[in-house]
């Protein structure tokens, strides 16, 4: 069991607002996440899954609790800060892959390098371009993502999120918008990616092909963490294939 | 340029309908506000130029105190005697910001042809002066079509003339004077009229440029001299155009037996020296004695058409102006406004991947910045397209108070251009700001799930 904690989620609650009513997102919710793991969360719609995925990418905070990355509580970070930990830090995939429509795929896996000041311009070249050659869209490097297929806009999306070298990549819903054969690929590109580099993945799913093959699941109810426990996939960690193992938070 | 620039220049392309539409009123707003403001410059330089060297007010005049009122009815108490303009001419000498200080006496009367007399209001210009003012760059600068008489010479350059005169237009009219000096080929011959009654009279006083000016000298003795039209001009204000005699200072003087002055005109260098030089002046003058007041041409008292006028004007140009930012601002912010939430989850990808606050809201505001230099250059075009036409087009205008045309010159300058430039590209910058600013503080984790996009 892993013992160097890379994320802690301490006692959290989140609420939101409908109409009059308080609705409860997430009602104590506590989880550690180690470097290294690839871990699903698990849940029906609206259980709070996405609620717990921004909080631990620190774009958004807790009614109550703690978000702690590398020991720091989120919520005392100022904007700046949060934003500073986000690019350097996190990785974020989205369901609908939310790439600049006008930018081509070497633009888009670029943006989070533009701010960062200390990267020189020679370097941000081939990060992008290892990037993308990661993700195998050499060959696309200057097509906008309209003439892409979703596959492939997911892929350009991994390759945004790992430019920046993070140490967790959060994804919300990675596969919900592809068919099976391309999520087999995006499921094996980022096992593959755990793999070798050592990333941090927690993504929630309802994908039964994804969950069959993570190390680590987390069931989510209703805003509270039902169970931790280790998945199918962790038996492919001794082959390399996905490391980590569930804690059992 | 940097990846945020060529984002920004990316994300121009997006909405290029909408894109086009904004800057293509930021354009029209440019170019109606740059036409406004050369217009109202030029109109400004006009009256300007106008009241400091075509009515001889010079930058600062100094009269004797009341003079300015009370001159042409007591002359002989509200007229500057000659040692106070000796010693505004030693003081003018001594300042460098002088670059000329001419002395001028007005006078009234009546002007006959020998049938007929008619009230005259005269000026009295030495003729040296006279040829600096016609041919001071201020003049050229302004393009003033009647700086020159309508017909003849000014007198500065009929010196040889015995007398020499112009009339205004209307005056020559009444007089029945319509040709001048130059036109009788020097001749000079005076042609007697026997009998004003007959058809035969207004051809045989019209056959000569001799007229009659008669007025009581300052001491109230009865007194006249002949005048040689040499020269027809256009009244530099209404009233004058049916009195209006120029004649030399000597001959004014001769008739009205005087070496006193109405009032020394100071021409300056730079004219926004025009009040401090009037303060120093009337300080110096009191000093030795001399009751004076001293006028900047932005006295109302002196140049109550130019001030009042462009008092006016200027008022409308800040109505017009609120007005015109106001309907470009709103427009703006609602196009903005617009994009932005479009962009709302584009924004909340931005926030996520770590972009500060100000730097998403600085991708907006580069792209408005080259939307907005886009359409403040095609309003610059623009502008310069319809001044070249109102330029081919001819047109003309009658500023307030001044009984001539003038033609309508609307090309503009870079003092037009930047002005605009300066109001328009901040109010694009602070709209696009303010409503970026606002959405984007936001919570990232809203933004990401919104729904407009």
């Amino acid at each position: 069991m892993p013992t160097d904690s890379f994320v802690s989620v301490r006692q959290v609650y989140k609420r939101y607002r409908l109409g009059e009513t308080l609705v409860p997102a997430l009602r104590g919710a506590t989880l550690d996440l180690h470097r290294g793991e690839f871990t699903a969360l698990v849940g029906p719609s609206g259980s709070g899954k996405s609620t717990l995925l921004n909080l631990v990418g620190a774009i958004d905070e807790p009614d109550e609790g703690a978000v702690l990355i590398e020991g720091r509580d989120v919520a005392h970070l100022s904007d700046d800060d949060r934003s500073r930990l986000r690019n350097e830090k996190i990785g974020f995939i989205f369901q609908s892959f939310n790439l600049v429509p006008v930018l081509d795929v070497y633009e888009n896996v670029e943006l989070p390098l533009l701010i960062n000041d200390r990267i020189p311009s020679s370097e941000r070249r081939d990060r992008v371009m290892q990037a993308v050659h990661d993700v195998e869209l050499d060959d696309f490097i200057r097509h906008v993502p309209d003439k892409l297929s979703g596959g492939q806009r997911q892929r350009v999306a991994i390759a945004r999120a790992l430019v920046t070298s993070p140490l967790l990549v959060l994804a919300d819903e990675p596969t919900a918008n592809l068919d099976s054969g391309t999520t087999q690929r995006i499921i094996d590109l980022m096992l593959a990616i755990n793999a070798h580099r050592g990333v941090t993945f927690f993504f929630s799913t309802h994908d039964e092909k994804l969950m069959s093959r993570v190390a680590r699941i987390v069931h989510i109810v209703d805003g509270v963490i039902v169970s931790d426990e280790p998945g199918a996939g962790s038996r492919d960690g001794a082959d390399g294939v996905a490391r980590g193992a569930g804690t059992g938070a | 340029m940097t990846g945020t620039w060529r984002v920004a220049l990316r994300n121009l392309a997006r909405t290029k309908r909408r894109n086009a539409a904004t800057a293509t009123a930021i354009a029209c707003g440019t170019a109606g506000l740059i036409l406004l403001l050369t217009y109202i410059l030029r109109i400004d330089l006009f009256l300007r130029t106008n009241a400091i060297f075509l009515q001889h007010g010079g930058h600062v005049a100094i009269y004797e105190r009341d003079g300015l009122e009370r001159a042409l009815a007591r002359p002989d108490r509200h007229t500057l005697p000659a040692e106070a303009v000796t010693l505004v001419r030693r003081l003018a000498a001594e300042d460098a910001r002088v670059e000329l200080a001419a002395e001028y006496l007005r006078g009234m009367g009546l002007a006959g042809n020998g049938c007929r007399s008619v009230p005259f209001l005269a000026t009295g210009i030495d003729p040296e002066v006279d040829r600096f003012v016609l041919d001071h760059p201020a003049i050229r600068g302004a393009s003033i079509q009647f700086a020159r008489p309508i017909k003849g010479r000014p007198i500065g350059e009929a010196t040889e003339v015995a007398g020499a005169v112009g009339l205004t237009e209307g005056l020559a009219r009444l007089l029945g004077k319509p040709r001048v000096h130059d036109e009788f080929e020097g001749r000079g011959v005076v042609t007697l009229v026997p009998d004003c009654g007959t058809p035969a009279a207004a051809g045989q006083i019209a056959s000569d440029a001799n007229i009659q000016l008669a007025g009581l000298t300052f001491d109230g003795s009865l007194s006249a001299i002949d005048g040689e039209v040499v020269n027809l001009f256009t009244a530099t204000t209404d009233e004058l155009n049916n009195q209006g005699v120029v004649a030399s200072l000597e001959a004014l003087r001769s008739l009205y037996a005087t070496d006193r002055a109405t009032y020394v005109a100071l021409y300056l260098h730079d004219e926004d020296d025009a009040e401090a030089v009037a303060d120093v002046f009337r300080k110096r003058l009191g000093e030795a004695g001399h009751a004076v007041a001293v006028y900047p041409f932005t006295d109302a008292t002196i140049n109550p058409y130019y001030v009042g006028s462009m008092s006016f004007l200027w008022s409308m140009v800040a109505f017009i102006v609120t007005l015109v930012a106001a309907v470009v601002g709103l427009g703006l912010m609602n196009a903005v406004t617009l994009t932005v939430f479009e962009r709302s989850r584009e924004i909340g990808t931005f926030r996520a991947v770590g972009y500060r606050r100000r730097q998403v809201v600085g991708l907006f505001v580069r792209e408005m910045v080259v939307l907005a230099a886009a359409g403040v250059a095609g309003g610059i075009v623009l502008a310069y397209v319809a001044g070249l036409v109102a330029r081919l087009l001819d047109l003309r205008v009658r500023p307030p108070g001044v009984p001539g045309e003038i033609q309508v010159v609307l090309i503009p300058t870079g003092v037009e251009i930047g002005l605009v430039t300066a109001a328009i590209l901040p109010l694009a910058i602070v709209v696009t700001w303010m409503v970026a600013r606002r959405r984007v503080a936001e919570r990232t984790a809203d933004l990401l799930t919104a729904t407009t996009a």
